[in-house]
Order: structure tokens, then sequence, then C-alpha cells
């Protein structure tokens, strides 16, 4: 190897590298400084645990392939550039990366890494073109058309041809030990640049070969200040992502009067956080997948975690290049590349909105010689800046369902929600500053437990009128006490604590899926009991809200609560309750086995305790005609004949066309809860109790599992009125119609609210045939059950809102 | 500009129970009176606009700590909790000889009170501590604006056919309504800061009454019997698509000449 011979004035090109390797050094040394800032990540433990997250989401690329066309592109790049960077080490070394490859084995280790190198090339070439051309002409909505984007793809392209362009003019003119392994670049030569002469041959591999250098390096200097740095941030935001359970928020220290509660400054967050910006490709992924910006409303997850890039950059901009070195006054700015604004979505009014969470305006020049002022050089009034209304506008932190969608979809394991339930806390405990609706219910959730604002005394009100008891907890304990002193065992100790949460306890919907549940529990044999008036809300939506005093108060009370009795394993129909309990309530000394209903039925079913007989035995709506002025709610819940109440209530869907039905199988369509699915993985249980009913044909939505979307109440939202945009349950209704299927099945309070107006909206402008109904899967498991026993009314044929419902998300 | 605000902790509105068979229980869940935490909020407003300082002022004879931290922690700069066990059963006219005896010792530009509360519901209290002090009374408030510098205070009065305009010289008494606006939820900065203020408790002997002119005993009302309400029951349930809903309710009111 003679590089040094061959290429004109060579000595200049490791020269020229090592600046632009300090020039590269020396910016991210600067992106670290705004680090210190900020407060520290625990990210040293469970080591094993980051190498693999690194290995499968920073080298194996696993989310990329989610979106398989992307996700290949994507692959050959990254790998083309991998082989790439070897034969640019090998080129501004003089060709020390060759002598060392190729000496032992014969010099095989050189020639597959050159053959692939070349091959890679090409696909690299191919994977920019259709980059481009996403870009630039099929456009998904997700992708911003930048500056930043285009000049990237421009210098990648332009670094591979040149090394094809100048190696095949190398080879022509002086040949290569290795030049057959050149897969590419030596047929090109031959039938390029064979014809052409000594001195024109040495003429372009020189001016190539110096082209490819200066793109090098004008790359290495650009990466900085690129969203395309993610290629070198990737690897550690990977390692150092929250292995905790993605639904475990942070605890906060409530009692400390120095600290701020919650984040209102970039220097609140952790630096891990701060990583996540300078990881953000802008791919968009998260904002495809949000059902608020979906629906119109001002939240951009992208947009959020480029605004916080903003921020730090902004904030570094006091910060020397150079350590120890005086700013010079007037040296220019490195101002992070922005995208051109995403195009408006639709709204309800068929208008657009404008973009939300558009990056942080420019620090004004003023600002930098101010900076000096504070020991870190960083530019004080950047640092002290507020998140909110900067990288976020403040209503779309209220907008966010914390539905974790965009967590799930970005492929660098950024975390947008812990963020924003940060923001929240900041804005609920520092400055009271939250939607006027939010009042209620926190007062509702401190001064009665639970966020309706009904008496603890009801809390027992959905078991009136069942044929059998439903045990209290406190009950089962004292007869327990007695019957061990007595020797016999008639209480015995329970199997399971049925969690019953707010919503089954007070909102009339819900109360028939309380009691489907327990009538399973009953059938089944299962010894069970409830906590009754000793339990108290979750507390998930006061601390989703961003009231973590109002939160910790509710999960310290129930903890203690729990821990009287420590069940040996509580079950609950209730995904944040469930979530909550499971995953938060650790923190609090709370460590108990939950299992969500749809897991624990799947179990009865599977273990044959649980034997659903037909379900669609289809019988004429009978007596209890549900249209219509009728005497109270209660009233209604009478019972009778056990089987006639239970193919009543399956079978109401099927009324339109009568006694038929029993014939053709039922069409379901299940929307998966945000806090089961992602949270928890929680996906196949509920399609096992489905497909344990008779006659039911499930028909899945295209957003199903991991990738569901929201039904609209996560986060609190189901307690803040939704001005802003579509209604997210309208969207996510739509989705579910689509399928064709006549019921919405369910396995969470919230979304079975949110779903059942979504369908009576729909029903109401005519989009949906009246028959269709939503139900929870327990309703639909009690009513196939073949029983000698009453089991409770179940199931709500009528899409029809219920005018007594309290829950604020019924809204004209 | 100094305000007291009468603060009353009543019990949680829903979880009331009677003791006795006719006196409200306060042993436990007390809270603060929901139309005084709207002068509360106008107050802290009118603070906040002016400088000065807010004094809550209350009278129970229990400890009603919630209530009154609360109001701290929204921003009252300091409580006085008249508290003394010979309180209990106090009639109306009682409770405005204690809180007007109160009174005298603090010193003030406003009194405010709400309109009346949820438990009692008498809507006199106010009125007797005003006459008490020979004070200007400005009811049903639902704008307080003072004008420090005349000596003044302008309400806006909601009457049957709209509101009145009424002045009165400072120190006066002003009992507000809801139309004041919402009270702000206290921040946790809020809450942290009211455990440091100071809640003064005065008993009989501190404002100077004698025991025996206050309590059951000493009351001029006497309650013959209490009654709890009947428990709602037939509630009726309209299940119907919005325009068919909408028919049926019209019927039903007309049904019972409401509408």
């Amino acid at each position: 190897m003679s590089l040094a011979s061959e290429v004109p004035l060579y000595p200049l090109a490791p020269l020229l590298f090592a600046i632009a390797v300090i020039s590269f050094v020396l910016q991210m040394a600067r992106h670290l400084r705004v680090f210190r800032a900020a407060h520290p990540s625990d990210v040293a433990n469970r080591a094993g645990d980051r190498l693999r997250s690194l290995l499968v989401y920073a080298i194996a690329q696993v989310r990329m392939f989610r979106d398989r066309r992307a996700g290949t592109m994507h692959a050959a790049i990254f790998w083309g550039f991998v082989l790439l960077t070897v034969g640019t080490a090998n080129r501004v070394t003089a060709g020390l990366v060759e002598a060392v490859l190729a000496w032992p084995l014969d010099g095989w280790i050189w020639r597959i890494v050159v053959a692939a190198g070349q091959l890679l090339a090409v696909a690299v070439l191919v994977a920019i073109v259709y980059a481009a051309f996403r870009r630039v002409v099929t456009r998904p909505a997700r992708l911003t058309l930048s500056r930043d984007a285009l000049l990237v793809l421009v210098l990648i392209g332009g670094i591979v041809a040149t090394e094809l362009v100048a190696e095949a003019f190398r080879l022509a003119r002086y040949g290569d030990p290795y030049e057959a392994a050149t897969l590419v670049s030596w047929p090109l030569g031959r039938l390029v640049a064979a014809p052409l002469s000594p001195s024109a041959q040495q003429a372009i591999f020189g001016v190539t070969w110096w082209a490819n250098i200066l793109l090098v390096c004008a790359f290495l200097v650009y990466l900085p200040g690129s969203k395309h740095l993610h290629i070198a941030t990737a690897f550690f935001n990977t390692a150092f992502r929250k292995l905790t359970p993605r639904g475990e928020l942070p605890r906060m220290d409530l009692e400390s009067e120095s600290a701020t509660f919650g984040v209102r400054t970039i220097a609140d967050l952790g630096w891990k956080d701060l990583l996540d910006g300078f990881t953000c490709t802008e791919c968009g992924r998260c904002q495809s997948q949000c059902p608020a910006w979906a629906t119109g409303k001002p939240l951009n997850p992208k947009t959020f975690i480029m605004g916080l890039r903003q921020m730090a950059v902004d904030a570094e901009q006091g910060v020397p290049i150079l350590p120890a070195m005086p700013r010079i006054s007037g040296m220019p700015r490195v101002t992070w590349l922005r995208p051109s604004d995403a195009p408006g979505r639709p709204t309800a009014d068929g208008g657009s909105v404008a973009v939300g969470g558009s990056p942080a305006t420019s620090v004004p020049s003023g600002d930098g010689s101010a900076s000096a002022a504070t020991g870190t050089g960083l530019v004080a009034s950047a640092v002290a800046r507020p998140i909110v209304d900067t990288a976020i506008p403040y209503d779309a932190v209220w907008d966010c369902v914390t539905c974790g969608a965009c967590v799930e979809a970005c492929p660098v394991t950024i975390e947008h929600v812990d963020k924003i339930v940060g923001l929240r806390r900041n804005l609920v405990l520092e400055e009271s500053r939250f939607p006027q609706e939010a009042t209620t219910a926190f007062t509702n959730m401190e001064r009665h437990g639970n966020p309706w604002g009904q008496p603890r005394t009801a809390r027992l009100d959905w078991a009136k009128g069942l044929s059998f008891d439903v045990p209290v907890a406190a009950d089962v304990m004292a007869r327990g006490a007695e019957g061990g002193a007595d020797g016999s065992s008639a209480a015995g100790p329970i199997d399971v604590l049925y969690w019953v949460g707010c919503a089954a306890a007070f909102d009339d919907r819900n109360r028939r899926v309380a009691r489907a549940l327990v009538t399973c529990l009953h059938e089944s044999g299962v010894r069970f009991a409830v906590l009754g008036q000793e339990e108290s809300c979750s507390g998930d939506p006061a601390r989703r809200m961003g009231n973590e005093y109002v939160y910790q108060m509710l999960a310290q009370a129930n903890v203690d609560t729990l821990n009287r009795y420590s069940p040996p394993k509580i079950v609950t129909a209730c995904p944040h309750c469930f979530n909550t309990i499971a995953n938060e309530y650790p923190q609090f000394g709370g460590r108990f086995e939950v299992v969500h209903h749809s897991a624990y039925l799947a179990g009865l079913v599977a273990e044959g305790r649980l034997r659903p007989a037909s379900a669609a035995r289809a019988e004429p709506a009978g007596a209890e005609a549900r249209a219509g002025v009728e005497g109270g709610s209660a009233g209604a819940e009478g019972g009778g004949p056990a089987v006639a109440v239970a193919t009543h209530a399956a079978g109401a869907g099927d009324r339109a066309s009568g006694a038929s039905a029993a014939a053709s199988p039922r069409s379901v369509t299940y929307h998966d809860s945000c806090y089961l699915t992602r949270y928890n993985g929680v996906i196949e249980q509920p399609r096992a109790v489905l497909a344990a009913v008779p006659d039911l044909e499930l028909r899945e939505m295209e957003r199903n599992g991991r990738q569901s979307f929201c039904c609209g109440a996560g986060g609190g939202r189901m307690w803040m009125e939704e001005r802003r945009g579509i209604r997210i349950n309208a969207e996510r209704t739509r989705q579910a119609l689509e399928t064709g299927a006549s019921t919405v099945a369910t396995a969470c309070p919230f979304c079975l609210v949110m779903m059942r107006d979504g369908v009576a909206d729909a029903v109401a402008a005519g989009a949906a045939p009246p028959q269709v109904q939503t139900i929870d899967i327990a309703e639909l498991l009690a009513s196939s059950l073949a029983s000698s026993r009453p089991p409770a009314k179940v199931g709500d044929a009528s899409p029809h809102r219920e005018a007594a419902t309290a829950s604020p998300e019924v809204s004209g | 500009m100094r305000i007291v605000v009468l603060l009353k902790a009543v019990p949680v509105v829903g979880n009331e129970k009677l003791v006795d068979g006719w006196r409200v229980d306060r042993s436990a869940g007390l809270e603060a009176n929901g139309n005084d935490e709207y002068v509360l909020e106008a107050g802290l407003k009118l603070i906040e606009q002016h400088g000065g300082e807010l004094v809550t002022l209350t009278m129970c004879p229990t400890p009603a700590m919630e209530a009154i931290r609360k109001a701290l922690a929204m921003g009252a700069a300091r409580a006085v909790h008249v508290q003394d066990p010979a309180l209990a059963g106090s009639d109306t006219l009682a409770t405005g000889l204690v809180l007007s005896a109160a009174l005298r010792k603090l010193e003030y530009d406003l009194v405010f009170a709400g309109a009346d509360t949820s438990d009692g519901q008498g809507g006199i209290v106010g009125a007797a501590v005003a006459s008490r002090l020979g004070l200007p009374y400005l009811s049903y408030a639902a704008r307080i604006e003072p004008d420090p510098g005349a000596g003044t205070v302008r309400v806006r009065r909601i009457s049957a056919t709209g509101y009145d305009v009424i002045e009165a010289p400072m120190p006066a008494f002003v009992a507000g309504t809801q139309l004041l606006g919402e009270p702000r939820y206290p921040s946790l900065r809020g809450i942290m800061q009211a455990r440091q203020k100071e809640i003064a408790s005065w008993t009989l002997a501190d404002v100077g009454v004698e025991p025996s002119s206050v309590g059951s005993a000493a009351s001029q009302t006497e309650v013959d019997s209490a009654t709890p309400p009947p428990p709602r029951g037939g509630a009726t349930v309209v299940r119907e698509a919005p325009e068919v809903a909408a028919e049926r309710i019209v019927e039903f009111l007309a049904s019972r000449r409401l509408v």
C-alpha cells in the first residue's frame, strides 16, 4: 500500500482529519457541559440489561423494522456506514488498517471487509436515493423536509460515491493486490477509467480521493450540530434507557423544601433526558403514533423532544468551544438546524391547526455575554427558562393521555411521557396551573377518595341485589379469627382480593362489569373478598395529572390497608389500578401480586373452572325494555331468569336478526388498553377470554396490541374536557367500526366509557348501526356461562348515554 | 389592607351526620365551608392587588385543622381559632356574639363571610356580627372593589332582577357568593409554607365572653326535631338518543308543569 505516494499532498489528509476529529470532540464536550447542569441520572446498574438493550435497539435496531421498508433502508445505511468507517480509517492512517487486517489468513479478512464494504456502499447509495425520494416525493407525514436531513443525505451519498469512484480510478492507475475483492470499483475502473490516459486517471483519482476526505471531515464537523448525531448518541441512549417498569413514574420527595417540585427548566431534568434530545433523529414515529397529534391537538412528541434539545443548545452558547479560552465576542453561534414546520392536520371543523411545540426561539445574542456570570459558563437565562411554552405549549402538556405510544414507537428509546408528567408536577405543585376541571377531580380524590366525588359509604352499592354475598375483607378476617379460635375454618383465607376500583364502584355502566366479574369468581368457586369502604382511589389519575401530593396520600393509605390484609393475590378489572399497584406501590412499601381480570379469567377458563356455554342463543329482547324513561338504574338490575338474562345481554346485539343469529357467530373487535399492552404486556389474555366465549369472531383493528390507539381517557384525561381537535374516542371508535364488528370489547373501565360514548355518537350521527354494543370481556364471559345460579345482569345493548352518569367526559 | 375572613369548618358535603338526634356531628372530616372559600379567594386576590394581610377567623368547638390549614395553604397569613368546649350547641346569635367579640381583638378594614354555610344554612351570622360591631353590611356580593384611598368599598350585590352597586365606608362587612369566582387549588409550596404559619387558639376567656352566654343552654333557638331527608329514589334515567331524549325530558317536565 502506498497511499502516501499515490495521493498528492497526502500528509495533509491525516492532519485535516485530526482537526475534524478535534472539532467533533470539542463540540461534543460542549454539549456535555449542559448535562452537568442537569440532575444525575442513575444508569450505573444492570450492566447486562444495558448491554442487551444496546444490542437489541442500537445494533439490531428491532424497532426500525416495524416500518419494514424504512428499517431495511436504515439497516443498509447503518452497516454500510460501519464498513465505510473502516475504509476511511485506512485512508487517514496511510493504510494501517489494511496492514493489520491483511496480515492473518493470507489477507482473507481484508478481502471480505473490502468486498462487503463495496457491496454495502452500493446498498447505501440505493438507500440514500430511496430516503431522498421519501422526503421529497412521497413525504410520509411523520417526516419533515429539512435542510439538515437533505444535507446529511448529500454528505453520506457524496462520501460513498467518491469512495467508489476514487477507488475505481486508483485501481485502474495503480492496481492493488486485493483488487479482485473490490467488487464494484474494479469493474467500474475497467469500464470507465481504463480507456483514459494514466495522467487523467491520476488526476480524477486525486480529485475524487480528496473530495472524499474533505466530505468526511465536513461530516465530522457538521455532525454535532445535526439531528444525525444519533449515530453517536443512540448507543448511549439505548444503553442508558429506563429499565424500571415503564409504568412506574419516579417517586418525588415532597418534604424537601429547597427542591423544585417537578420539572420546570432543563436543569430539573436528568442528563439522560437531555441525551434523549441529542438522540432524536426527527423520524416522527412518535408523532405518527400519538393519539393527541392524530386528532388535531397541539401536542407533538417529536417537536417536544426537539425543543428540549434546542433549549440545551441555547444554554451551551455561553460555553467557549475551547476550554479556558475567553469567548470571542461576535463569534458566530452554532444554531441547531431546525426543520420547517410540519404540515397542519385536519381538525373537526375541517380547518387545520398550527403546529405546536415548535422548538425554542433563539436566545437573543445579548444573552451570551451575560452568561459568563454563571459558574458553568452556560447561558443563565436559557437554563432558567421554563420548558412549558418554550419546548412544548402549555395546552399540549395537558393534551397528553400518557398512553406511551410515542415511547413504544421510538427506535432509540426516548422517554416522552415521564418528562410530560414532570412538567405537570411542576405546574400543579408549584404554580397551581391546570385545567379548571381538574380541581374537581383533585378535590374529590382528596376528600372522598374517588374522583367521582361519591361518598365512601356508597362503595359497595354495585353489589346490591346479587344472588350471593360479596364478602368484605374486614369481615372475612374477623370471621377467620373466630374460626381459628373454635377450630372451624368456615370462612378460611381468601384466594384473591378483588380490587374493585372507583369506576366499577361508582360508574353505573361499570358497576355491571363488577357484577359480571364477581359472578365469574362466584361461579368458579374462587374464595374472594373486596375491601369495601376501606378501598380508595389507587391514585393513578392524580399521579398522571401531576398531583404527586394527592397521589402519595392515596397510595400510602392503600398500601397500609393492603398490607394489613396481605392478600395472596389481587385481581382488578382496572388497568390503571393494576399498573399503579403492581409497578408503583413498591415505592411505598407495597409489594403485591396483581393480576388483571383478563389474565385471571383466562386462567379460570384454562383450568376448567369456568365453562362458557353458548353465548349466542339469542332470544327476542324480552320484558326488560331498556329504551325510554325507566325507573332508576338500580331498579332495572333485578335479576330475572338466569339464562334469559344472560342471553338477553349477550344476544342483544343480534336483536335485529332475531333467533336466526344463533347460527352465525357474533363479530367482536377488541380495543387494547394502553396500560395493559404497552405498559404491562397484557395482550394475549383478554383475547384468550374472548376465544373462550363460543360463537365469537374476533376482528382485529389495524392498531392493536402494543400499537393500540388510546381511547382518550388515560393520563387523567378522563377528568378533563377535550376541547382541542376532534375527540380521541371518536377517532378510536371510527377505527373499531371499520372492522365491521357488531361488538366492541374492552378490558378497562375508562376505555369502556369512552368507547360507549364514541359508539353512541357514531350511532347518533348515523355512522354506525344502532345495534353496535360496547362491553367488557368479563361481561361477555359471564353472559356465556351455563349456570344454575342467576348471574348478574350484564351487558349493555343500548348505545345511548346514561344521563345519570356523573362522569365529566359525558358532554353534549 | 387588612381583611378578616370568617371561615367555618363544616362536615364534608354529602357525609353529614347528626348526633344526639339533631346536633351536627363535628367529630371528624371537617372542611372549609364552600361559600367561605369564595370570599377567601376574593380576599386573597385583593391582598395580591393592594398588599396587606388576610387573617381567617374560625369558631368551632372541635379542632378544625384541615379547613384552617387549607386556607393558610391558599395564602392566608395566619389564622385565629376560637375553640372552647362550651361552644358546642351555640345557635346563630351566640355565634355572632363570639365572632364579634373576637373581631374586636383584631384589626381590619374589611370582614368577609360566605353568604351562608352548607351545614346550618342560616345565612344570618354575618348580619348579626355586622350589627353588633356597627359595621355597614353588604350582602350577596358578586364583586368586591375597595378603594383604600377613599376609604370606601363598592360591592356588586345580586338581586332578583339583576344587581345593585352599593358602596360603604370601611371598615365594612361583606357577605359574598359563589359568583366571586372559583377558589384556587393550593400548591404544594403553599401547603408547606402553611405549616410554618401561626394558628392562634383563643378560648372564650381570651375573647371575653362568659361561657354561660353561649352553648346549647344559652341558645335562643330550640330544635324540636330533626329528620334526615328521605333517600333519593326513583331517579329517572333517559337512555335515548339525544333528539328523542330531549323530547322525553320535556314531556317529563311538562307532565309536572315545570315547563
